[in-house]
């Protein structure tokens, strides 16, 4: 009985355009793009505007200013890229399963702090990446659009 | 004191776009054609969408203010530290967008943000 239920369910899942369990094609590759990006322009931004001082004003100019810098904007273009990914992906994901399952970029992001740009990366940080990690393989098992969704 | 400031704008942006952007794209439909004629059309279809239009506004500021934090913190700091936002996105979709969010997201989410708070320690 109960795996009839199971079953009935899953036709009826497949009948309204749900993904099925678990991530993998479109949504993992629109996902994984999504990472890589993330973590790219990021680091490309930090690049440009760690070596240019703080920047702490409200005038539009200062920050445009750092426009010119190369770094700042392929990391702009990287992360507009990434933008159009993301939209790509909550049109086939729901948002409580998009973002904690591409918080995988913060796993990147202390590698490429600490082999890239040779900022120090402590145990503790070490330990949130493992952490991260393990949160990510449990949202991932969820199914990534479930029916109900919207405003 | 400034970083914790930053911090805690970049998180309410993100939030507020996260979930105008997922408004929008769930009146849009599915995107399926990534090619360069593709994403034109999207484009000009957002560009019509209110939601997409407010989450734009959303992500601009707080990609201005994470600018502004990347200037006086580290990136291995910065991103991790803005990452606080899944419990309050979650909470937000659960109420706003109807998600059927269901226990393993929480908890997901949940061991997501003690490992961000942990790669947010200085």
């Amino acid at each position: 009985m109960r795996s009839f239920t199971h079953w009935n369910e899953n036709c009826r899942l497949s009948r309204v355009g749900i993904s099925g369990r678990r991530f993998g094609g479109r949504v993992g590759l629109l996902a994984l793009g999504v990472i890589l990006t993330g973590a790219a322009g990021n680091a490309l931004l930090r690049l440009g505007v760690g070596s240019a001082g703080p920047i702490l004003t409200l005038s539009p100019m200062a920050y445009i200013r750092e426009f010119a810098r190369w770094s700042v904007l392929t990391g702009v273009i990287v992360l507009i890229a990434g933008y159009i990914l993301q939209l790509s992906l909550l049109s086939w994901a729901d948002l409580t399963f998009a973002v904690p399952v591409t918080s995988a970029s913060y796993v990147l992001i202390p590698l490429v702090g600490a082999l890239g740009l040779h900022e120090h990366v402590s145990l503790a940080h070490w330990m949130g990446v493992l952490l991260i990690l393990c949160g990510v393989i449990v949202v991932g098992r969820t199914r990534p659009l479930t029916p109900g969704s919207g405003l | 004191m400034t970083r914790w400031l930053l911090v805690g704008f970049v998180i309410l942006c993100n939030a507020w776009a996260d979930l105008m952007d997922t408004a929008g794209m769930r009146r849009y439909g599915k995107v399926d054609d990534l090619r360069p004629g593709g994403v034109a059309r999207l484009a000009r279809a957002l560009s019509r969408n209110r939601f997409i239009l407010i989450g734009l506004v959303a992500n601009a500021l707080g990609f201005f203010a994470l600018m502004s934090l990347l200037s006086v913190a580290n990136v291995s700091f910065a991103v991790p530290a803005t990452a606080g936002s899944f419990v309050l996105e979650t909470g937000l979709a659960k109420i706003f967008l109807r998600e059927d969010v269901h226990w393993q997201r929480w908890l997901g989410a949940t061991v997501i943000a003690c490992g961000v708070a942990l790669l947010a320690l200085p």
